[in-house]
């Protein structure tokens, strides 16, 4: 997300966090902390630039209008019509994002600001000092929002007021990093107990210890992307601190999402189980980004047939695809959706077909070191594909074999 | 997981409050270090948050033995800045100004130079600056230096306007101008400004974040940190993207002109000409109260991007009507212990080059000329 500070936004949100979590806390009324809620993630989006708040704020009524027409038509003939519709307007603004940033996010964000600097010539002028940044969090938004629309079609959900689902919206633990929970998860009826909050201290401790002392040390080995007329060994070692350092800086902001969720008492769905020490491409996706992979296993996996056996390649393509797409609509998440979902069916496979011999020694301490290194080794190998120009890849891939 | 989560809720409120303490620790270390590797300011800075509006920062300035003390209300244009990795927004802050003079001219007299920086990086309005420099003459400093900006101390925006003056003195001493404050700095800003006058490891995060750095170097023995980075294309400012779309500023380069040039240029073009502007008033005032308080003074505009200026009719015709009265003001105002350099040291030292429009790369003129004006105008007597 470019010029957008993360480890800001957080430090904002626990700072708040002082005042807003007890306030929470002692609140009764389910209705009050959601307004609490909401008001904490206007402030902060403020602080990341004002323009947002109108974003979010036109995105989420625009999922409440979604929510209400899916659930009068949902018992209807036109259902799956209304959902498809609904679908594809919630997901128009994240792709036309992807599709053409370059032109579509200054003219995105020049409308948002002159909106704002005509409602207030201050916070116009503060707006204009912000960054003309990506619209932080809003592949995150889109995906809750899809989540919402799509358990209202399938029935799990029934009518939402609008104050939830705004709440749900600008829940401001969610806004930037995710993870993609679900309305269902961010229960504003929970109480913190004391027991809540210790873990949710912690929790946040070691999410700061993961991006601020251990991926902060590491975070220049990025640049072995464009710096790599060097001897194979080297990149090789590079690699490996690059995939510590991108795990451990994305997994330290979703702990102290998590944990900062956990203040407010709520659980939020986990969304790294050490995903570099898993021994399948199943278990890593199981494993890495969790809520992404959840989502597109109950909508995407699920419907393309995935628990049929004749279906199980084409939905773990198409599932790792969307997993890809949600990230940027280009051609190296494209490569990066083939690489992943080539890996997966090809593992799937293997479970299926591997002789009798190995068969027998799978859960041995030697085949499941052997099945480590080798998932390692190629999770490792696919970081270049996202992290450099695509036409840049043979040069790169060449170079570790010198 | 789950055995992991009863692990920890088994421990103490006060082992998680020492976790804590250790985080915002570690934190406040790396604050500096990290965003601002190459800073290393000798100088007694006053300086607040690396990223963000050092003006919610309590002043704290220990009383140097022997010292004579300079005090320097600025804004961010001592920063010495230097271009990298192509594009115009990216920068590294290489130094201060003040840090060269004192290379130059360690002492004056045998009396070890000190400066207490009033510094406030980000857009400072004269209103900040008239407030820092009646706290600096509280503290009695042998020399009070005065750097006018001619890009943001002349510009009426509504929110530093004469109607939020009134409550612009804070009760926390330094949030001058609240409502700027308020407007721009984040809640973790103003926290931090308070926390830095108990948790020294905030005020030390310059000197603890350069250990970071030793670590950080340590651990990259490819030298990848050298590794310049990509440009960005996306990364404008709205007021960059405002003056370029609107016409309001010039046609510019957009591959070479930095996002802080245009946000200047269209402070420019913002001026408040008029003879009992708010900006005037506030030097009229300000020269009264340092003869009153009879604390010598040296007050220069500072050195500005003619160059750039002159590219834009609208900036150039507004800056000439400043530099004018303000030739007329030193002219009427000089004297009796305070000091008024009559123009803007562009307008006779060779050889500066800018990052903008009043950040420096190549400042050297520049602290050979302020070196000898202090060495002429701080008198090395008793605080």
């Amino acid at each position: 997300m470019l010029f957008f500070d993360a480890a800001a936004f957080f430090a904002n949100l626990l700072v708040l966090a002082v005042i807003v979590a007890p306030l929470y806390r002692y609140t009764t009324s389910i209705v009050l902390r959601q307004v609490l809620m909401i008001a904490t993630g206007v402030v902060l989006l403020y602080h990341v630039a004002p323009r947002l708040i109108l974003l979010y704020l036109m995105f989420w009524l625009v999922v409440v209008v979604a929510q209400k027409v899916m659930l009068r038509t949902r018992d209807g003939k036109w259902a799956t019509g209304v959902m498809w519709v609904c679908v594809l307007t919630l997901l128009a603004p994240m792709l036309t994002w992807k599709l053409f940033a370059v032109t579509f996010l200054p003219q995105l964000a020049w409308f948002l600001h002159s909106v704002v600097s005509e409602l207030s010539l201050n916070i116009g002028f503060v707006d204009s000092h912000r960054s003309l940044m990506l619209p932080v969090g809003l592949s995150f938004a889109t995906f809750r929002a899809l989540d919402l629309i799509l358990q209202t079609y399938l029935r799990s959900i029934g009518q939402i007021p609008i104050g939830h689902i705004m709440a749900y919206g600008f829940f401001p633990v969610l806004l930037p990093v995710g993870p993609i929970a679900t309305l269902q998860e961010v229960d504003f009826t929970h109480n913190a107990t004391s027991e809540d909050v210790k873990i949710g201290l912690l929790r946040i401790t070691i999410g700061f210890f993961k991006v601020f002392l251990l991926a902060s040390l590491f975070q220049d080995w990025g640049n072995v992307f464009h710096s790599y007329d060097r001897p194979g060994w080297q990149l090789l070692i590079s690699l490996v601190v690059f995939a510590f350092y991108f795990y451990l800086n994305f997994a330290g902001y979703s702990d102290i999402a998590i944990g900062t969720g956990r203040l407010f008492g709520m659980k939020l769905p986990e969304n790294f189980r050490w995903p570099l020490f898993r021994e399948s491409p199943q278990q890593f996706w199981a494993s890495w980004h969790v809520s992404l992979s959840r989502f597109a296993q109950r909508y995407i996996f699920a419907s393309a047939g995935g628990y049929r056996r004749n279906r199980q390649s084409i939905a773990l393509l198409a599932t790792m695809m969307v997993i890809a797409w949600w990230h940027d609509l280009t051609l190296a998440w494209t490569l990066f959706g083939v690489y992943h979902g080539m890996g997966l069916a090809v593992h799937r496979w293997w479970s299926q077909n591997r002789p009798l011999l190995l068969a027998k020694h799978v859960g041995h301490l030697w085949y499941r070191a052997v099945s480590w290194a080798m998932l390692f080794s190629f999770v490792v190998m696919g970081f270049p594909i996202i992290s450099m120009d695509p036409a840049s890849l043979p040069a790169f891939y060449g170079s570790l074999l010198k | 997981m789950n055995r992991m989560q009863s692990l920890f809720a088994k421990l103490s409120a006060v082992r998680i409050m020492a976790w804590a303490s250790f985080a915002l620790i570690v934190l406040g270390s790396l604050g500096g270090g990290v965003g601002e590797p190459l800073l290393s300011p000798r100088t007694n800075f006053g300086m607040g948050t690396a990223m963000g509006d050092p003006r919610v920062v309590q002043r704290r300035f220990p009383q140097v033995e022997n010292a004579t003390t300079v005090a320097w209300i600025t804004d961010s244009s001592p920063t010495i800045l230097r271009a990298k990795g192509g594009h115009p927004d990216n920068f590294d802050r290489v130094g201060f100004i003040q840090d060269r003079i004192l290379e130059k001219k360690p002492d004056i007299e045998g009396h070890p130079l000190h400066f207490a920086m009033y510094m406030q990086s980000f857009g400072p309005k004269a209103i900040d600056k008239y407030f820092e420099a009646q706290h600096a003459i509280s503290l009695k400093p042998n020399l009070l230096i005065y750097g006018v900006n001619p890009t943001f101390d002349f510009t009426p925006w509504d929110m530093m306007g004469e109607a939020s003056a009134p409550g612009a003195l804070s009760p926390f001493g330094s949030h001058n101008s609240y409502k700027w404050t308020l407007l721009l700095a984040s809640p973790a800003q103003l926290i931090q400004g308070q926390l830095i006058r108990f948790l020294p490891t905030v005020e030390m995060r310059f000197e603890i974040g350069k250990h970071f750095e030793v670590l950080r170097s340590w651990l990259d023995p490819f030298n990848f940190r050298a590794a310049a980075h990509p440009s960005s294309p996306v990364g404008w400012s709205m007021m960059r993207w405002r003056a370029h779309h609107t016409g309001l500023t010039q046609p510019f380069d957009p591959e070479r002109t930095p996002s802080s040039q245009l946000v200047q240029l269209t402070a420019m073009q913002l001026m408040d000409l008029r003879d009992d502007s708010w900006g005037k008033q506030i030097l009229r005032d300000l020269v009264a109260d340092l003869r009153q308080s009879g604390t010598p003074a040296l007050i220069y505009m500072i050195p500005v991007n003619l160059r750039a200026i002159d590219s834009d009719p609208v900036v150039a015709a507004n800056f000439r009507s400043i530099e004018k009265w303000f030739s007329e003001f030193a002219a009427q105002n000089s004297g009796g212990g305070v000091t008024i350099a009559p123009q803007t040291p562009s307008r006779f030292l060779e050889g500066l080059l800018f990052f903008d429009i009043s950040h420096l790369t190549a400042p050297d003129p520049f602290v050979d000329y302020l070196s000898n004006e202090i060495a002429t105008h701080a008198k090395p007597q008793a605080n």
